[in-house]
């Protein structure tokens, strides 16, 4: 694999999926300088594993995966602070498309989901995996999955009773 | 009425916007990637005592706001924490008072317990953990900081007219910096005899007085070495950390450095509650199966085995699904089901709170879009299951 060919293809992987990923690293961890540490690491260890990659599984579900399991590794890590994604959010820098306190209740429950229902919303709701790529992304059976997502769909209309119930 | 998968979308990418693409973030990572260089995780940077942080003073025994069950005051976001909130009281506590200047003093216990041999659940106590201030570096000290790519947050739970100033400032292109002072958890818990209990998740509130209030639970059931026993002790260390963070108007410095600071333990006796097996038979799909379950008060797990055409493979948008219900008739939450072997399917669920005397499980395949739970119970054949003697 040529070198220059191999960065061709990271820059393309960046452009396709930085954004989404930043978003996805933040509202797993509440915190934007480990959500760019996890960013970069992903594409990182995306530029080391090309090799492995090619072939093996579609470029979304692997890259996802890395990045989910980075932020798994993040957060288990001894640097990791429990972060209230309140304050979090408050503290993000001016976002540049207007949102509604609406959009700022959903983000937060989500936020607030714990950790293994997180992993499942923001990988099949947030980014689109199927349940099957879900499932391979986490390392669990696709029924697991659906289960952590009907958990998952449970909480959030109770935590987001008011925006779907009463309007 | 069921939340809109893509209307949770959109909503996050509106309030996330100011997360976007950065030029600069992608040539820092291709240039990394072309060195092949190891990311360099900020938080784990420990740069020297360019300032030194303060002694830490740890005494043993003083006074804490004891009496607190966190079980019960998380029982509303969890049924289970609420019934076993009795048991989870601890015969004594060793509440760990932290003093030092920055902070004054700091308090930090664990306050409740529940070990029923196979599951553990810890809640702990934190007040007064940190402290901002607004900090201005010399210049030998600027010179000792780091640079930053992008404006640092705190990673603890704090509001401050300081950190305002601070995000203020970056939007204005004027030079502030602060210094964040704070007392918080390992992530690890150690046994006396050297385990680590592997965490799982974590239930937190910051109490209008500033206490930070966790109830830790750990990967069920805990490692084999430390199931079964009569009484556990453990500890959760506690570190200091001091970070300084600095925007001098165009770009950001930071420098961080931590210490330990002590430990909190606690000897959790084993609760009267115990897990218990269970076994049972019934049918599927007409072939006959045998079902095998343990279960807590907090926890419980199902194998369901049949035969090699039991449990086939489904159309991508179904999928196996176990309702387990108690002799009351109340669900226990499923955590995870398994069918990838043809002849067994098991499941995980959370307990209800209370050890059930009788199991009662169903086995239905559910479909994305509208499913009726209930009508697919109503066709499923009922698997009892009762204590096994």
């Amino acid at each position: 694999m040529l070198n220059d060919e191999r960065s061709a293809w990271l820059e393309e992987m960046m452009e396709r999926w930085e954004e989404s990923l930043l978003r996805m690293c933040y509202a797993y961890l509440g915190d934007i300088a480990l959500a760019e540490d996890a960013l970069q690491e992903t594409f990182l260890k995306a530029w080391r594993g090309y090799a492995s990659f090619r072939g093996n599984a579609s470029e979304k579900t692997w890259i996802m995966r890395i990045a989910i399991n980075t932020c798994k590794d993040i957060r288990r890590g001894a640097w990791f602070r429990h972060i209230n994604p309140i304050i979090a959010l408050e503290q993000l820098p001016e976002a540049y498309q207007p949102f509604t306190i609406k959009d700022d209740a959903v983000t937060l429950a989500v936020m607030r989901l714990k950790p293994p229902l997180r992993e499942v919303v923001l990988l099949h709701w947030y980014q689109g995996l199927t349940g099957t790529e879900t499932a391979e992304a986490l390392g669990i059976s696709r029924s697991t999955v659906f289960h952590r997502l009907q958990k998952s769909q449970k909480l959030l209309q109770i935590e987001l009773e008011d925006w779907y119930y009463e309007n | 009425m069921r939340i809109d998968e893509k209307e949770i979308k959109d909503a996050m990418n509106r309030r996330l916007s100011s997360l976007d693409s950065s030029i600069n973030r992608r040539d820092r990572i291709h240039q990394l990637a072309m060195k092949e260089e190891e990311p360099i995780m900020k938080k784990k940077v420990t740069a020297g005592l360019v300032f030194a942080i303060v002694a830490v003073l740890a005494l043993t025994g003083a006074a804490l706001a004891l009496g607190v069950n966190l079980f019960e005051y998380f029982s509303e976001r969890d049924a289970r924490y609420a019934q076993i909130a009795p048991q989870a009281e601890l015969a004594t506590q060793s509440p760990i008072t932290i003093a030092s200047q920055p902070l004054g003093t700091t308090n930090a216990t664990i306050q409740n317990a529940y070990y029923d041999g196979k599951s553990l659940l810890v809640g702990y106590s934190i007040e007064n953990s940190t402290r901002i201030e607004a900090f201005a570096p010399t210049d030998a000290q600027l010179a000792n900081m780091q640079l930053d790519d992008t404006i640092s947050i705190p990673g603890v739970d704090i509001q401050s007219d300081v950190l305002t100033e601070y995000y203020e400032s970056v939007k204005n292109g004027t030079p502030f910096g602060y210094v964040l002072y704070s007392v918080y958890p390992s992530d690890h818990t150690e046994t006396d005899d050297g385990f680590d209990l592997p965490p799982m998740t974590e239930t937190e509130e910051v109490s209008s007085s500033g206490a930070r209030y966790v109830i830790r639970e750990y990967e069920n059931p805990l490692p084999q070495e430390v199931q079964d026993r009569d009484e556990l002790n453990i500890q959760i260390r506690l570190w200091q950390s001091i970070s300084y963070h600095y925007f001098d108007g165009t770009d950001y410095y930071f420098l961080t450095d931590r210490n330990e600071a002590d430990a909190m333990t606690a000897n959790i006796k084993r609760a009267d509650e115990q897990e218990k097996q269970f076994e049972g038979s019934g049918a599927y799909n007409g072939i006959a199966v045998s079902a095998n379950a343990s279960a807590s008060s907090v926890h419980a797990s199902l194998t369901i085995t049949g035969n090699a055409d039991s449990f086939q493979p489904l159309a991508e948008d179904s999928w196996y699904y176990v309702v387990l219900m108690d002799e009351s008739g109340n669900s226990l939450m499923c955590s995870g089901v398994d069918a990838s072997e043809p002849d067994t399917l098991t499941a995980t669920f959370e307990g209800t709170g209370k050890t059930p005397g009788q199991l009662t499980a169903y086995i239905l395949i559910c479909s994305e879009g509208d499913w009726d739970e209930q009508a697919a119970m109503e066709e499923a054949s009922p698997i009892e299951l009762v204590v096994k003697k």
